[in-house]
């Protein structure tokens, strides 16, 4: 609009068709007020004046006036340009096209009003229907004025054709009883067209849309049949015929430097439907080209700013065009030059001077090609695309339930041990219950049973001391024959062996009543569940020896044991957990010595920490197992044999004390387990 | 002579208990003799307590019928002076401590005893019960 407001600033709020005929109106005035002399300086504003109105007259969609405005300029143009006179002849020339443009906006004019309507909206489209009044559809008419389409009906072909004149619909909808008369309506409304409009599409109506209606239709020029039963449908096929006509449209980059030349090669494709955009300046291009993105180049073979084969090679260097088609407009004498520019990837030469059915046939035939190749490609391209996306996706979300499966699989491990650490811990406390049952069941009979060893043991050396208070009785008698038979019984009853042996078998008797008795209290010492948890100042030689004597059964078959103990402060800790700690150990050390060896069970301190220390020369645990070995259920024990909670168990027990624990081990030599634990809790 | 009360749910402990306190030196105490009865049912042993006094009890703690500190609470209200005394083989720290409180227990040893400590036990009880009753 900045150009319209150089000749006519106070209309901006007139219709713009009105502007565009008023503007034309003065145009024809200021020409013919400024001819004779031939004045450049009064011919160039005039010339671009009617340049700026070709481009408004073609952005209304005045295609005839735009046309008629481009002939005049192009041919107004080599004069300007080069500031030569118009010759009489070619004053007459100019004299005829300008004539010619007033009689196109005068023309255009009368038909003004109504035409304004489609132009002033670009989605109001002109449709004409040809039905006989008894056939017609009803609702049709209503419905497509509704989608905002301008409904003309004919009940026969020649009102149609008379009303050409006034409009060219943009669609055609004839009813099947009209198809022979379909070929010649094409042809009048296409006749009748302006040429860079969107051809007229032709619709027949038809009550079935078998195959042999379509074809009959689609050889007589119609684009094709439709059912007439359905309105919507009839209105939805109209416009997906539409879009793909509007998509057809092709766009053409003319980079010339010779004004004349580039607005002989719009003026020729426009009236193709072709849209064009002139470069003049080759440094531009690009940019020029990532906006107004055209289907083909038409690059003139010589330009200021640069070679047009660099310019060609700089095209084709992008990806973005490597299949831009590219035609060159060169002389008749560039022979070496054009092999030059098919090497830069050119695709195609019009001679100058340039015949416009040369270049219409050039640009579109290879828009055509390359559009097939590009819609060829893209689909594919598109596939890949859309391929590569769901891989992508695929992957995500793999990776995601991946991520998803070991976070599971971690809380799961998590709940297990937490459930297993549950399963072992109410383990031990029943087992705690049954020992301290079990111990008093056990307690009673040793009880008496080493009780009465006591007092046996009493009643044997009293009856000894009677037997040997009879011989002394009878000593003084020198009863020989008593003295004999004392002798006598006391030989045949081995008395003084019994002396001897009796004492010795109640001491061994004793002891074993001792271990028994010592073994209950182990097993009820370890079994007692502290429980409240206390923390309590705790001998750890003392847990060790009791947990040693639980598991001496297990281990002294293979195993001797080697006790190193240090002087021991006493350790604030748990001492029933610090004892199930020692006895997984020990349990493990005595697992990993197979025939026999040595178990040392060692202790020291450090600072504020006791440490302790239990090997065996076992084994030994191998190197990819040994970061394993405290995660819970992990276990290099067959089946049945262990749980792998063992080791899980005491180190959340030692980490609860807040110690630590190392593991040392070589393959074939041994393991070393060293518990440091501190002396005081922290608080 | 001193009568001693013997309660347990099993024969055996009470002939072994009776033997190894029969051992004590008379000396020890006062050349009086000693004189168990020795109850396998508790319930029994509260029946006899109302026709005779004892100068000690001695009981086991987990019984079927009752258990010890039941059965001494019962022995209390009848003869509150006796010294009593427990012997088990069930160490819970909550059963001795609560023995402890409710029946005033005097001593309370561990099965399996050690024959001597009971000894020094019985004759240190019934010494304080002697003097007791002097006073």
């Amino acid at each position: 609009m900045t150009s319209s407001s150089q000749l006519a600033p106070t209309e901006f709020s007139a219709h713009p068709g009105q502007v565009l005929h008023r503007r034309a109106h003065a145009f024809l005035e200021g020409w013919r007020a400024s001819q004779k002399p031939w004045r450049r300086d009064r011919a160039w504003p005039l010339y671009e004046e009617l340049e700026r109105l070709a481009a408004t007259a073609k952005d209304q969609g005045a295609a005839e006036i735009a046309a008629s405005a481009l002939e005049l300029a192009v041919y107004l143009c080599s004069f300007v340009d080069n500031d030569t006179a118009p010759n009489p002849a070619q004053h007459q020339a100019l004299d005829r096209l300008v004539s010619r443009f007033a009689a196109t906006v005068d023309k255009k004019d009368a038909a003004r009003t109504q035409r304004e309507e489609s132009v002033a909206d670009g989605t109001r489209q002109q449709i004409f229907y040809l039905c006989s009044e008894a056939r017609e559809l009803p609702g049709l008419a209503e419905q497509l004025r509704q989608q905002h389409c301008i409904v003309r009906s004919f009940d026969e072909p020649a009102r149609l054709i008379l009303a050409l004149d006034e409009v060219s619909p943009d669609a055609l909808f004839v009813h099947e009883a009209f198809v022979d008369d379909v070929h010649r309506l094409v042809a009048e409304v296409q006749g009748k067209r302006s040429a860079h409009r969107d051809p007229t599409l032709c619709l027949v109506l038809a009550e079935e849309t078998d195959s042999a209606r379509t074809l009959f239709a689609q050889r007589a020029g119609a684009d094709a049949v439709v059912t007439e039963r359905d309105p919507i449908a009839l209105i939805a096929h109209l416009n997906k015929l539409l879009e793909q006509r509007q998509s057809l449209r092709y766009r053409v980059l003319i980079v010339e430097d010779d004004r004349g030349q580039a607005l002989f090669c719009e003026s020729i494709l426009h009236h193709r439907g072709v849209r064009t955009t002139v470069c003049a300046d080759a440094t531009r291009i690009f940019e020029i080209l990532a906006e107004f993105k055209p289907d083909l180049v038409l690059l003139d073979l010589y330009l200021p700013g640069g070679n047009g084969i660099e310019i060609a090679r700089g095209i084709r260097e992008r990806p973005a065009y490597a299949f831009l088609p590219i035609v060159f407009l060169s002389g008749e004498q560039d022979i070496d030059q054009r092999f030059e520019a098919i090497r830069a990837g050119a695709d195609d030469f019009i001679t100058k001077p340039i015949k416009p059915r040369h270049l219409v046939t050039t640009v579109e035939s290879r828009i055509k090609r390359s559009r097939e190749l590009h819609v060829g490609q893209s689909e594919s391209r598109a596939l890949q695309h859309a391929y590569a996306q769901l891989k992508q996706r695929v992957d995500e979300r793999t990776q995601e339930l991946s991520a998803r499966n070991a976070e599971l699989e971690i809380a799961y491990a998590k709940l297990k041990s937490a459930q297993e650490q549950a399963i072992q811990s109410e383990k031990l406390a029943s087992i705690g219950q049954l020992a301290a049952g079990v111990a008093h069941e056990i307690n009673n009979p040793i009880g008496y049973v080493s009780s009465n060893l006591n007092t046996l043991q009493s009643y044997v050396s009293q009856l000894l001391g009677a037997i040997d208070a009879c011989a002394v009785a009878f000593a003084p008698t020198n009863d020989r024959a008593a003295a004999a038979v004392v002798e006598e019984i006391r030989r045949r009853f081995d008395i003084d062996f019994l002396a001897v042996d009796v004492p010795q078998l109640l001491a061994e008797s004793r002891a074993g009543i001792d271990r028994v008795r010592k073994i209950i209290r182990d097993l009820k010492d370890f079994s007692r569940r502290d429980r409240s948890d206390s923390w309590v100042r705790t001998d750890v030689h003392a847990g060790l020896e009791s947990t040693l004597n639980i598991v001496l059964n297990q281990l002294k078959y293979k195993a001797q044991i080697i006790k190193t103990f240090a002087e021991l402060p006493l350790i604030e800790c748990l001492p029933s957990e610090l004892n199930q700690v020692f006895l997984n150990i020990l349990m493990n050390a005595g697992q990993a010595i197979k025939e026999r060896g040595v178990i040392t069970v060692s202790t020291g301190r450090s600072a504020d920490r006791v440490w302790i220390a239990i090997g065996d020369d076992g084994e030994g645990i191998p190197e990819d197992v040994l970061p394993n070995i405290f995660d819970p259920f992990f276990t290099t024990k067959p089946v049945g044999t262990g749980t792998g909670l063992g080791l899980s168990i005491s180190y959340a027990i030692v980490a609860k004390l807040h110690g630590s624990i190392q593991v040392t081990s070589v393959p074939g030599q041994g393991t070393l387990m060293r518990i440091e634990l501190p002396i005081e809790q922290p608080h | 002579m001193f009568h001693v009360l013997l309660v347990d749910d099993e024969p055996n402990i009470l002939s072994a208990l009776r033997r190894s306190l029969a051992a004590i030196d008379v000396r020890l105490l006062d050349g009086e003799a000693l004189h168990f009865e020795m109850f396998t049912l508790p319930e029994a042993a509260i029946e006899r307590c109302d026709d005779q006094d004892f100068d000690l009890v001695i009981s086991d703690y987990r019984m079927p019928s009752m258990n010890g500190v039941e059965f001494l609470a019962n022995v209390m209200k009848l003869q509150p002076a006796v010294p009593r005394m427990i012997i088990s083989g069930y160490a819970d720290r909550d059963a001795i401590i609560a023995a402890v409180n409710e029946v005033h227990l005097s001593r309370f040893l561990e099965k399996p005893w050690d024959d001597q400590e009971l000894r020094d036990a019985v004759v240190s009880l019934l010494g304080s019960g002697r003097r007791a009753v002097r006073s």
